[in-house]
């Protein structure tokens, strides 16, 4: 463990924090934070009386989980795509990268931010566990579970759409790499295309995220699961550093 | 307090900077001349750590912008060439966003920021988004957040490019006072700026120095010559041949105009002509009525250098 003590990351966290609150301004100091909560807590709501069928399956909320799945392919793609894109476009990368910062110091500010951003989101859905608690009674700590398998998961599409979006400076292109990439890690998970894959099934299913969520949603609080997001999550934010690195020197 | 040796930036297999050395003084205020793609930007840009040198050294202020990139970001403040400012924040929330990430105390945050907000005359806008600023209002900005530190080295690249005669006006004006306390290096292509604000002048072109020399100097060269004026009360007789008499091989004098009230001419001359001729009028106790000389403009040794193209002195 004195090996983790000498890694040294460079990592103020009050700077992190600097960047993260001012990242998360950004939501809302224009109108597209408030436009993006609103379609995304109509959609969820609406969708769901219609599309899970939630009076015929017995109350049950997997139905609102498995569609998160489905909406966050497009939806995180859109909370990441500006955080790079836009500061390369116009300019403010230059701002930035000569403040006295390191580069994951501004990593992490800005994926926090995205992060909290997405709880807001998932607490947009509240509405309808509430529902659920009135006219039924599911199981608490799968709800739990199922919310943290939620949000871990959107997390790792989040790491994913930030490295993205630093590879371009064009928020379209962003969010459409992101897209692509969210459902390629989306499809890894889902069994048709498993099955597909005959006896590379089990290891292609151990990487994808929705796996781990399933067993996060059946109120199994792995640590393995645990460990398998903040492994994703840290792939891709050193990825992104790696990326910022090659960048200052010129490549 | 500045000093570059060997600066070399590829991009690819492109050389923006082949080799640029150079040492700036405590308080010296410094333009950085050169056609548009010579590697200005570039430059600027690796002393304020955006950029990584392929090869070379650059210190600032005592530290080594690649070791200790934190330490020399710290003491500069930067201008950059394009936005520099978030358009969706307010004036106000920006600059404590970077009072913030300069890692000032509240105390020195409020001073400094309320300090570069009277300098830039930003006072009245305090609480606008930046988005409804105009353009020269967006570069206050931008130059506020490079003073609310007290940086000791201010680096601004084309800081008054796209503004407006009167605003261009105030900024150099603002960059004149500045210049009493700090170290400056400014970037432009406006040779008049360099006049107006500068002691010395580092011309660039194609990525490497072409002169690197104070401004009263460059003045004063034309191919080593300088050209003096001068007029005599009078008439005096024989005054043309005896100044002539007094030049050496190479030199010349021309008579411009006589009259009864004053005798005119033209030299062309090495260095020191003004005291020998003074000394001559009181000899010959002549009434000297004027004498200046006509100063190389900067332009024309810009022109020159940088047409040039390859010659350069490669330091």
């Amino acid at each position: 463990m004195d090996i983790l003590k000498n890694i040294n990351l460079d990592i103020d966290w009050k700077n992190v924090k600097t960047v993260y609150r001012r990242e998360f301004a950004n939501y809302f100091n224009t109108p597209i934070g408030y436009i993006f909560l609103g379609i995304f807590a109509i959609l969820v709501n609406f969708l769901f009386f219609f599309i899970t069928r939630f009076f015929d399956r017995g109350y049950s909320l997997q139905g609102m989980f498995d569609m998160l799945k489905l909406i966050y392919l497009a939806f995180i793609p859109v909370i990441t795509m500006r955080l790079w894109a836009e500061e390369r476009r116009s300019g403010t990368v230059e701002l930035l990268l000569t403040l006295p910062y390191s580069e994951l110091e501004l990593i992490l500010g800005k994926y926090l931010s995205a992060l909290v951003f997405l709880g807001l989101s998932l607490a947009t859905t509240l509405f309808l566990p509430m529902l659920a608690f009135y006219v039924g009674a599911p199981d608490f700590m799968v709800l739990i579970g199922s919310y943290l398998g939620a949000w871990l998961s959107g997390s790792a599409y989040i790491a994913m759409g930030l490295y993205i979006s630093w590879l371009t400076r064009d928020q379209i292109t962003a969010f459409l790499l992101s897209f692509l990439a969210c459902l390629f890690v989306y499809l890894l998970g889902y069994q048709p295309v498993l099955q597909f894959f005959g006896p590379m099934k089990e290891l292609l299913g151990f990487l994808s995220v929705s796996w781990h969520s399933d067993s996060l949603a059946a109120g199994l609080l792995d640590t393995r699961d645990l460990l398998y997001y903040l492994s994703f999550s840290a792939i891709f934010l050193y990825l992104n550093k790696v990326s910022i690195q090659k960048f200052r020197r010129g490549h | 307090m500045i000093s570059v040796s060997g600066l070399k930036k590829n991009f690819g297999d492109y050389e923006a900077v082949k080799q640029i050395s150079f040492s700036i003084g405590k308080g010296e205020v410094v333009a950085l001349l050169g056609p548009n793609g010579a590697g200005k930007t570039t430059t600027m840009r690796m002393l304020t750590g955006f950029y990584e040198p392929t090869a070379g050294t650059a210190m600032v202020g005592g530290h080594d912008v690649q070791k200790d990139r934190k330490a020399v970001q710290s003491l500069i403040g930067y201008l950059p060439e394009s936005a520099s400012s978030y358009p969706d924040m307010l004036v106000a929330e920006f600059l404590h966003f970077i009072a913030e990430s300069r890692n000032l105390s509240p105390e020195e945050a409020e001073r400094g920021i309320e300090k570069a907000v009277k300098v830039t005359d930003l006072s009245k806008y305090l609480y606008s988004p930046i988005m409804h600023l105009s353009k020269g209002y967006k570069q206050r900005v931008g130059l506020a957040a490079a003073l609310l530190h007290d940086p000791q080295v201010l680096i601004l690249d084309e800081p008054t490019s796209g503004l407006d005669p009167n605003q261009i006006t105030e900024i150099r004006h603002l960059i004149r006072e500045l210049s009493k306390e700090k170290t400056i290096i400014l970037s432009t292509h406006i040779l008049k700026e360099v006049e107006d604000t500068c002691e010395r002048a580092i011309i660039i072109a194609d990525g490497r120095i072409v002169l690197d020399e104070k401004l009263d100097k460059i003045q004063r060269m034309k191919e080593g010559r300088e050209t003096w004026e001068f007029a005599l009360k009078g008439n005096p007789a024989g005054a043309l041949e005896k100044v002539r008499s007094m030049l050496a091989a190479g030199e010349a004098l021309t008579q411009i105009s006589s009259s009864d009230a004053e005798t005119r001419f033209a030299a062309e001359t090495v260095e020191g002509f003004n005291e020998k001729l003074f000394a001559l009028c009181v000899a010959e106790k002549w009434t000297l009525r004027e004498l200046f000389m006509q100063k190389q403009s900067i332009d024309d040794v810009f022109a020159r250098l940088t047409a040039k193209g390859t010659d350069a002195q490669g330091r």
